[in-house]
């Protein structure tokens, strides 16, 4: 009897005469440590020079193995060049072509998988100990059924082509559908022609990026039986072994082939493209099955496919392919070669998503600014496939924001939205680009229906404009889309995210507010504020639209933000976040909880009363009962919009005097406690008037004292020229007066438009 | 995972069952290998245990079972274990048992050996105390002593299990693992005089068949102790009486009394013992690729002084047992020949879904992880 696969393991040789020093090591280990239960059995030169060593491994194969795997296999160890992993392969006829094992050219054994990694890897820690140990514990884990289980990737049908194909999703559906009809596409290189990386389009598809000069294909697609063994294959290279093999899986490859090519036959303009066939092949996998999708190219044109498969003959005399009436079965498609390639999805927004490990989100984002942090927030949200964006930025690209900013310099000059927008077609396809819109939010001109329909349209509107104005006007805008910001702060030591909650009750500017406010008793937020390089007169001016930071900064905070608003935009409720830089210590966040606020409408002005606020008053009032109770009011005044935010107060002084018809405010302590919100809010909040209770059974209604004091908070504020806050709290409402003096013009027209 | 040790104690049994939640089972000990004999090829098996115990840092079996009270089945278990009768059996390094499985003859047998004494008296203690022990069978021998020393015997119902039952201690849903016991059987007990203490030990040995389920797939292993030809007999009938014939199956089977042919047939036989219908109908039950497993001595070659011997194993058993094996292409292993003669070791069986696995091939960690390195200077 001959020994089995003799040829495969070349001539005899003898033990000293082994070159390579893994295999001489080996021997030396299998015949010092016999307990291993590995033995020599014989030594072999293969016809590539290998050294091969011949094995019995003895194994704790179970008493009910899931792969008829025996007690002691036949196996051969076959050492490459140096930079190889070792191959095994076994030497039983029967062996069981199992999980893990790869199909290998006719005549050669099948070989075990018995790496992972590769030998660059691997030799790290390979040891002649570890290798024998290695092989009986394939030997085993694959008799348990145990490389087959939970957490092993389900091995593809076919090792993997050098050449990859992409498809855009729609065409890739229209594709692999069952029954898809055959159709025309074209094929091209991209890239280095080494990459070997192709794409598969309709005819007449643009895209900037691929260039090349298509092939014309006509292809077809066919789906595999679901197969279970796990093994690996080479992928056919010719189509009469394709067919071979899909008879051995259950698939009448040759007879669908025929019909469909006789189909194809009739139109002339197909003749001449070339033949390809996508293969979906269904691997069994502990869930439903997966699929490797597999592209085989011919050089042949569908003519030729035709006569190689006994469709069609060419005429003795030369000429066009004719129809065989009688057409000739036993011809199965020799001398049509095929080159296979894997078919994968070009990457587009769900792939993005999947990718990332998100979810796909297609709602519409209007994102205002793309600067240094607008460009980093839209490059890390865009490329987990998170949203449909609009892109609002009037800026051009100019040499110094290359040091800070995603585009390149070959977009220097051009709008940063248009750039933008380019940018996420490049990555996720030109169907999925980003809508720029070269605008200022702050100064629309003629352009404003522009701005309107996109905001009107928007899911959500970002603003990383670092522009308190824009900031301002983006609050206020009455589209009905719920607003983020994201801002730095300083020289980027701290990144702020503000979320607003879905029904709108607390505005962005209402969050700025808020921000501001709990920095008069967190140091942590004060410390943030005192970094900023200039002083600031409202909430939404805490940013520093130039300042000396390194992109690793802003790349780093806007990538927490961008992580951060994504889940926040997820939830119903406002957030407020400050991530601060800690150098070596990384990042940590602080969370400010969010008040809603109430709006009131006086003489041209709009009061927004913070609802955290106003809660905290009335406790005191009641707390104080029967004697009314009162204190400074801290807050924000916007002259521009006309915009006053009550965000806090300063109401414990000592020398405070209530009784249950009067209140009289002390003074104790005021002018450190004034200081101290002008030094925490970097003077963003002030002195804005004052508060008092009113006892039970009487009304918010303000009395002759209460009209009086007000005439002379708002004498106090005239220097400021702003107007004064009187907020008076009763048991049921609260009333909100407005003290200011007008001059005589302002008076003048007032009287003339009322 | 489960795994099962065979000791290589020479003729004697013990085996340590480890439950994947790290429940232990210990069935007989016979430790009686001297300290400082290196040249011994049994195993120091109180040492060894005190190492696997030290390694699981326990100080303690969850149960003991002793199959019944012959020297080779609790050799040095009196000095291994720390005993609740006396407190000379007590102190630091003995090794506690939570529970006690004794066949009901260890409590009413007279004309003892020194260790069997003190072996009954502790479990006399456990079943007074009515905790820490599981007799088995409830023969009118065990009701009669417990009437004359004073124990209410209907108030220690509980402690005590019939053949046909499974022993509360362990369940396939808590440990993946039950024990079905097969033997003491009370009627064989009764039969041999209502208050007679001599009992014939070996056909009334404590036999279960412990039952893996490892998700789902069964795996049943027998721990037979001396059981005679005669005994399987009755086992055989009883089990079929009730219909309970898979009770008898077996995937591993710790074959009985060393590989002494009476634990076959009535006849030696020249080469190969035949057979009583009954054993020849539970060695049948076999398992495709099961184990059967004889913890002895080396089986003697054929003319040799040990071939003349008396005492098991015996060879002739043997080829049996190899033929058993053969027919369900399993093995036939031999603790004091495995994995040589020379240097035998402990067998160790896993327990998993395929059924049962010989681990024969310790990795270094494991081997660390387990035994003591050497002494550092």
């Amino acid at each position: 009897m001959s020994e089995p696969y003799a040829e495969f393991l070349g001539e005899a040789i003898a033990l000293d005469a082994l070159t390579s020093e893994r295999a001489q090591r080996v021997a030396a280990f299998m015949q010092a440590h016999p307990e291993l239960g590995v033995q020599l059995v014989a030594v072999r030169r293969n016809k590539h020079g290998h050294d091969t060593l011949v094995l019995d491994a003895a194994a704790d194969i179970p008493q009910r193995p899931t792969h008829p795997i025996q007690d002691v296999e036949r196996l051969a160890a076959s050492f490459g060049d140096d930079d190889q992993l070792p191959m095994l392969f076994a030497l039983r006829a029967d062996f069981p072509q199992a999980p893990h094992t790869n199909d290998m050219p006719e005549g050669t054994p099948i070989a075990l998988c018995l790496y992972r990694d590769g030998w660059s890897e691997v030799r790290l820690t390979w040891t002649p100990g570890t290798f024998i140990q290695k092989i009986r514990w394939w030997l085993e884990q694959t008799a348990m059924g145990g490389l087959y289980g939970e957490g092993n990737p389900v091995e593809p049908l076919f090792f993997s082509p050098q050449i990859n194909i992409m498809v855009a999703r729609d065409l890739f559906e229209e594709c692999f559908a069952p029954a898809a009809t055959p159709g025309r596409l074209v094929v091209r290189g991209v890239g280095e022609e080494s990459a070997h990386v192709w794409v598969l389009q309709r005819a007449g598809e643009f895209d900037p990026f691929f260039k090349n000069k298509p092939l014309s294909v006509t292809f077809l697609e066919v789906a595999t039986p679901v197969i279970r063994d796990g093994r690996v294959r080479v992928p056919p290279q010719d189509l009469s072994r394709l067919i071979a093999f899909m008879s051995e899986i259950g698939l009448d490859l040759a007879s669908y082939l025929r019909t469909q090519l006789r189909a194809m036959m009739a139109k002339p303009e197909t003749h001449d493209t070339q033949f390809a066939l996508l293969v979906a092949a269904q691997i069994a996998s502990d869930g439903p099955p997966r699929n490797q999708l597999m592209c085989f190219i011919s050089t042949c044109s569908i003519a030729e496919v035709a006569v190689a498969l006994g469709e069609y003959a060419i005429p003795d005399g030369g000429g066009a392919p004719g129809f065989l009436i009688q057409p000739d079965h036993s011809k199965l498609g020799t001398g049509v070669d095929l080159t296979p390639a894997n078919v994968g999805l070009a990457l587009d927004p769900q792939g993005a998503a999947e990718l990332s490990g998100k979810s796909a989100d297609t709602r519409k984002i209007a994102l205002a600014g793309g600067g240094a942090l607008g460009s980093a927030l839209f490059d890390i949200l865009m490329r987990q496939g998170f949203g449909v964006w609009s892109i609002i930025d009037k800026d051009h690209l100019l040499a110094h924001n290359l040091a800070r900013h995603s585009l390149h310099r070959g977009l220097l000059g051009s709008a940063k939205s248009r750039g933008l927008a380019s940018a996420s077609g490049a990555v996720l396809g030109e169907k999925h680009k980003a809508t720029p819109l070269d605008l200022d939010v702050t100064n629309l001109g003629a352009r404003e229906s522009e701005l309107r329909s996109v905001l009107d349209d928007a899911a959500l509107i970002i603003d990383a404009t670092a522009s308190a104005g824009a900031a301002r006007a983006l609050a206020a805008d009455p589209a009905k889309a719920r607003r983020a910001s994201i801002f730095l702060l300083g020289d980027a030591h701290a990144c702020v995210v503000l979320v607003e909650d879905v029904a709108r009750k607390a505005r962005l500017d209402d969050l700025e507010a808020t921000l501001v406010a709990a920095a008069i008793a967190d140091p942590r937020i004060a410390e943030q504020f005192a970094d900023l390089p200039t002083q600031i007169a409202t909430p939404a001016s805490c940013r520093a639209p130039t300042s000396r930071a390194p992109w690793s900064r802003i790349v780093g905070l806007s990538a927490v933000g961008a992580e951060f608003m994504r889940t926040a935009v997820d939830r119903e409720e406002a957030a407020i976040r400050v991530f601060r830089w800690r150098g070596e210590e990384g990042m940590d966040a602080i969370a400010i909880p969010p008040s809603s606020y109430v709006e009131r409408a006086l003489n041209g002005w709009t009061v927004r009363l913070s609802g955290a606020l106003l809660a905290d008053l009335r406790l005191r009032r009641v707390g104080a009962l029967p004697s009314e109770t009162g204190g400074v009011l801290i807050g924000a005044t916007d002259t521009w919009n006309r915009v006053i935010h009550v965000a806090a107060h300063i109401s414990d002084f000592a020398d405070s005097a209530g009784t249950p018809t009067s209140f009289q405010r002390g003074l104790a302590g005021l002018p450190h406690k004034l200081e101290e919100v002008a030094r925490h809010t970097h003077g963003a909040l002030a002195y804005i008037g004052e508060w008092h209770s009113h006892p039970d059974g009487a009304t918010a209604n303000p009395s002759s004292a209460d009209m009086l004091q007000l005439v002379g908070l708002a004498e106090t504020l005239r220097i400021d020229d702003r107007p004064a806050v009187s907020l008076i709290i009763s048991r049921d409402d609260e009333a909100v007066l407005l003290g200011r003096f007008e001059s005589t013009e302002e008076l003048t027209r007032r009287a003339a438009t009322q | 995972m489960h795994k099962i040790e065979v000791f290589n104690v020479g003729n004697g049994d013990s085996a340590l069952v480890t439950l994947d939640n790290g429940r232990m089972l210990m069935v007989d000990f016979c430790d009686t290998v001297a300290a400082e004999d290196a040249d011994d090829p049994r195993i120091h098996l109180s040492k060894r245990m005190r190492e696997i115990l030290a390694a699981k840092n326990r100080n303690d079996v969850d149960v003991f079972a002793i199959t019944h009270l012959d020297r080779d089945h609790i050799a040095g278990a009196t000095d291994f274990f720390h005993l609740d009768h006396a407190a000379k059996y007590q102190g630091a390094g003995r090794i506690k048992i939570k529970t006690l499985w004794v066949p009901a003859g260890v409590l009413v047998e007279g004309d003892l050996g020194e260790e069997a004494k003190i072996v009954q008296a502790e479990a006399r203690y456990r079943l007074r105390a009515g905790k820490g022990i599981r007799v088995f069978s409830r023969p009118e021998a065990l009701r009669q002593w417990c009437a004359d020393n004073g124990i209410d015997f209907e108030a220690r119902r509980s402690l005590m299990t019939d053949a046909g039952r499974c022993a509360p201690e362990f369940s396939l849903v808590n440990d993946e693992m039950e024990a079905f016991i097969h033997s003491p059987l009370a009627r064989r007990l009764n039969a041999a005089g209502g208050e007679s203490v001599v009992i014939d030990r070996n056909p009334n040995c404590l036999v279960f068949q412990a039952r893996f389920s490892v998700s789902g797939a069964i795996t049943d292993v027998m721990f037979t102790g001396d059981m005679t030809a005669e005994g399987w007999a009755d086992i055989v009938a009883a089990t079929k009486e009730h219909g309970k014939e898979d009770r008898l199956a077996w995937d591993l089977h710790a074959i009985g009394h060393h590989c002494s042919y009476k634990s076959i047939g009535p006849d030696k036989g020249d080469d190969e013992t035949a057979p009583t219908a009954e054993v020849s109908w539970l060695f049948d039950q076999g398992r495709n690729r099961g184990y059967v497993v004889s913890s002895s001595e080396p089986i003697p070659v054929k003319g040799s002084v040990e071939d003349k011997d008396d005492q098991p194993p015996h060879r002739q058993a043997a080829a049996y047992y190899k033929r058993v094996a053969s027919d369900i292409s399993g093995k036939f292993l031999v603790t004091m020949e495995h994995p040589t003669h020379v240097k035998p070791k402990p067998m160790i069986f896993e327990i998993t879904r395929a059924g049962v696995k010989m681990a024969t091939l310790a990795s270094v960690s494991s081997s660390v992880a387990s035994t003591p390195v050497g002494r550092a200077g």
